[in-house]
C-alpha cells in the first residue's frame, strides 16, 4: 500500500454526491429539469416586479393631471410617459396662451418634443424635451434633488440612459452640450431623454438643421410648444377641465387630451394582464416540472432497489437510507436552482434596457436587496421541489421488509 | 451462546392459503462454530436468516443475538445490531455500483461513527492512506480474499467471484460476532470456493460464529455441524455425513 495522501471516506453523508457524480446523464437531465424551472420562476419574477417598479417610477413623475397635445398626437404622447419611441410634434400656431385661460386650472406650463436622430450619446434616438422653467411644475420639483440652479441657455439635463463624456458634455447634432446634472432610473422613456429650457430649442433646432434634417421648420422654432401640461384646481377633474377648454373655441374641440391618471391605470391594466399571464405560465411549467421530476425518481426506486436493501443489510437506519435520497434531491435542487438563476440573470440584468423597449411598459430594475431575495427565495424553491419530487421514493423505500426487495428478481 | 434461535415461524399467505415459510424452528450457536444449513430452494432457508438479523418479522418465536431480543429492538438498535454484530452476505450481487471495491469494503465501518464500541472512531480523514485504520484493514481482507488488485475497480468490471469475495470482505469489515452468509460460494470455481472457505472458517477459529446457507458440497467439510431445512422444518444432519 503506498503512502499517499488519504481521499475523504465515503459515508453515508458524502454517499448522494457520489452517487450523482457516478451518474452524470441522470444529473444532468434533473439538474436541466429544475434549471428550467428556476429560469422561468426567477425569469418571471424579476421581469414582474421591474414592470412593477417601473409603474410605481412612472406614477411619481407625472405630475400633471392633464395633456393637452395637438390633433391626432396623443398616442406618441402617451408614449412619452411610458416607455414608448421619441417623437416629434408640435403646434402650428399659439394655443398654450388661451387653453391655459380656461377654467379650473391650477397650473399650466408647456413643454416641446423633439425626436433626435441617433446620437453618439445613446443607443438609440434621444427625445429632447423643452420646457419652460419659469412655469414648470412638472420636472422641476423632479430636478430638483439633483440640480438647484435655473437651467441656463444652452445647457442641458439628462435621462440615466444617456451616456455623457468624461467632460460633462453630450454631443447633439455635431455639437456639444453641457450637461449639468444626470437624473435618476426611472425605468420609462424619460431616461433615454434630454431636458433643456424652451430657450435652447432654436439652438437645437439649428442645429439639427445643419448636420441633418431640420427638426421643426424654422418658423415655429422660437414659439413650438408640442403640449400644455395642466394641474387642475381643487375641485375639479380633468375631464371637467377638458371640456372647459373645448368651450374655449370650437376648433379646440380637434385637440388632443391625455389624462395621465388614465395612462397610468391602462398601463397598469397592460402590467396586470401581463403578469397574469406570467403567472399561470410558470405555475404551469412548475406543475409539469415537478410531474417530470417525481415521475424520474419515482421510476429511480425500482433502479434502486437492491442499493437500498443492500445498505439496511450493511445496517443503515432508515433515516440513513431517507437522508441519501433526500440529499441527493436536494443538491439537484439546489445546482438547478444556483445555475437557473444565474442563467437568467445574465439576460435580465443586461439586457434590462431593451426588455423595457420591446414590452413598451415602464421597466426599473428593483433594488439590490430585493434582487437577492428573489435569487434566495428561487433557490430555496428549487430545492424544496426538488426534495418533494423524492418523497414518493422515500415511502417505498420506508418498508420494512428490505431484504424481500434484494431477492427480487434473482 | 451467541446465537438462540428458538421456535421460529414465519407464515405467509399465497393464493388464500397460510403456510409456514419457517416451521417452529429452533437452533443455537455458539462462538467459535461454523455451522451449515443445506436444503432445496424454496424450503424457507433465506427467510430464517432474514428473521435472525431483523430484516423480517417472525410469525412467532424468538432469536436471541449476543443476549439481546431481536424481535423488541427499534429500527436504530437493530441496524446497530446489522452493522456491529452481524456481517451478512447476500446471495445476490449486492455492491454498490457508484462506489470502487475498496470503498464498497470500507462502508458499513463508517455507519455509526461515534458508537463507543467502534473501533472506528478515528478522524475522517487522516494524514494519509497508510495511517486509516478502515482502510488498512479493508486491505488486509481484500489481501486475504485475493483480491486486493481490484480495490480501485468498480463493481461492473468484476466477475462473479471476485463480486462475492468482495462482499464477504464488505461483511468483515467491522469484526463482526455472527457472519450469516447465504450461498458464499454460489458462484465460485473450486479454487474460489477454497480461499472464500478456509477465509469463513478462520474467522470462526477466531471466535466469531458463522451461519451458513449452502448448496455447496465442497463447503460442508468446513463446518461444525450440517442442519437440513426440508419445507420449513430443520433437522440436525448426522456430522460424519456432509455430503449434500
Amino acid at each position: 500500500m503506498s503512502d499517499s495522501p488519504a481521499r475523504r471516506r465515503i459515508t453515508p453523508a458524502s454517499l448522494p454526491i457520489e452517487n450523482l457524480r457516478r451518474r452524470p446523464f441522470r444529473t444532468t437531465a434533473l439538474t436541466v429539469v429544475v434549471t428550467i424551472l428556476s429560469v422561468a420562476f426567477f425569469g418571471g419574477s424579476m421581469l414582474t416586479l421591474n414592470l412593477k417598479e417601473g409603474l410605481a417610477s412612472m406614477e411619481r413623475r407625472l405630475g400633471a393631471d392633464l395633456m393637452v397635445v395637438p390633433q391626432a398626437t396623443s398616442s406618441k404622447a402617451e408614449a412619452l410617459l411610458t416607455n414608448g419611441n421619441p417623437s416629434t410634434f408640435y403646434f402650428t400656431r399659439d394655443v398654450a396662451g388661451q387653453v391655459s385661460k380656461a377654467d379650473g386650472i391650477a397650473e399650466a406650463t408647456s413643454q416641446t418634443y423633439i425626436a433626435s436622430l441617433a446620437a453618439a450619446c445613446c443607443d438609440e434616438k434621444l427625445q429632447i424635451i423643452g420646457f419652460n422653467p419659469s412655469t414648470d411644475f412638472v420636472i422641476e420639483p423632479w430636478v430638483a434633488s439633483q440640480y438647484d440652479k435655473t437651467l441656463q441657455r444652452g445647457e442641458m439635463i439628462v435621462g440615466a440612459s444617456v451616456n455623457v463624456s468624461v467632460d460633462g458634455t453630450v454631443e447633439l447634432y455635431g455639437r456639444t452640450w453641457p450637461v449639468v446634472a444626470q437624473l435618476a432610473n426611472t425605468g420609462t422613456s424619460l431616461d433615454n431623454s434630454a431636458f433643456i429650457s424652451n430657450d435652447t430649442v432654436p439652438q437645437m433646432v439649428e442645429a439639427s438643421a445643419r448636420v441633418s434634417h431640420r427638426a421643426m421648420p424654422k418658423e415655429y422654432a422660437d414659439t413650438a410648444v408640442s403640449s400644455v401640461l395642466i394641474k387642475v384646481k381643487e375641485g375639479y377633474d380633468a375631464q371637467t377641465v377638458a371640456e372647459n377648454i373645448k368651450r374655449l373655441n370650437p376648433e379646440f374641440a380637434s385637440l388632443g387630451f391625455v389624462y395621465p391618471g388614465g395612462v397610468t391605470a391602462s398601463t397598469k391594466t397592460s402590467l396586470d394582464t401581463l403578469t397574469g399571464y406570467l403567472a399561470v405560465f410558470i405555475t404551469a411549467l412548475w406543475i409539469m416540472g415537478l410531474i417530470v421530476l417525481l415521475a424520474v425518481f419515482g421510476s429511480s426506486v425500482n433502479e434502486r432497489k437492491k442499493e437500498f436493501a443492500s445498505l439496511r443489510i450493511m445496517g443503515a437506519t432508515r433515516g440513513m437510507l431517507v437522508g441519501i435520497i433526500i440529499r441527493e434531491s436536494a443538491m439537484i435542487g439546489l445546482f438547478g436552482g444556483v445555475i437557473g438563476v444565474l442563467a437568467s440573470s445574465l439576460f435580465i440584468f443586461p439586457f434590462s434596457g431593451y426588455i423595457g423597449n420591446r414590452l413598451q411598459l415602464p421597466y426599473l430594475q428593483v433594488g439590490l436587496p430585493a434582487i437577492l431575495a428573489m435569487m434566495a427565495i428561487t433557490i430555496v424553491l428549487a430545492t424544496l421541489v426538488g426534495m418533494a419530487a423524492s418523497v414518493l421514493c422515500v415511502v417505498r423505500l420506508g418498508r420494512p421488509e428490505a431484504y424481500l426487495t434484494l431477492r427480487e428478481g434473482e | 451462546m451467541l446465537l438462540d434461535v428458538n421456535d421460529l415461524t414465519r407464515e405467509f399467505i399465497r393464493r388464500g392459503k397460510t403456510f409456514a415459510a419457517v416451521d417452529h424452528v429452533s437452533l443455537t450457536l455458539d462462538s467459535g462454530q461454523l455451522l451449515a444449513i443445506v436444503g432445496r430452494s424454496g424450503n424457507g432457508k433465506s427467510t430464517l436468516l432474514n428473521m435472525i438479523c431483523g430484516l423480517l418479522r417472525p410469525t412467532s418465536g424468538t432469536v436471541t443475538i449476543d443476549g439481546v431480543r431481536v424481535d423488541v429492538l427499534n429500527d436504530r438498535e437493530l441496524s446497530r445490531l446489522r452493522n456491529r454484530t452481524i456481517g451478512f452476505v447476500t446471495q445476490g450481487q449486492t455492491l454498490l455500483a457508484n462506489l470502487t471495491v475498496i470503498d464498497n469494503v470500507m462502508l458499513p465501518a463508517t455507519f455509526f461513527p461515534a458508537d463507543p464500541a467502534s473501533h472506528t472512531i478515528l478522524d475522517p480523514r487522516p494524514a494519509s492512506t497508510s495511517d486509516d485504520p478502515i482502510r488498512v484493514r479493508a486491505m488486509a481482507l481484500l489481501e486475504s480474499l485475493g483480491v486486493a488488485d481490484l480495490a480501485e475497480s468498480y463493481p461492473r468490471e468484476l466477475s462473479g467471484g471476485e463480486m462475492r469475495r468482495v462482499s464477504i470482505a464488505r461483511a468483515l469489515i467491522n469484526e463482526p460476532k455472527l457472519v450469516i452468509a447465504d450461498e458464499p460460494t454460489g458462484d465460485l470455481d473450486a479454487q474460489s470456493t477454497e480461499i472464500v472457505m478456509r477465509l469463513l472458517r478462520r474467522v470462526a477459529d477466531d471466535g466469531a460464529a458463522v451461519l451458513m446457507v449452502t448448496h455447496d458440497a465442497d463447503a460442508l467439510p468446513y463446518a461444525d455441524r450440517v442442519y437440513t431445512m426440508d419445507a420449513g422444518r430443520l433437522a440436525e444432519r448426522d456430522t460424519a455425513n456432509h455430503g449434500v
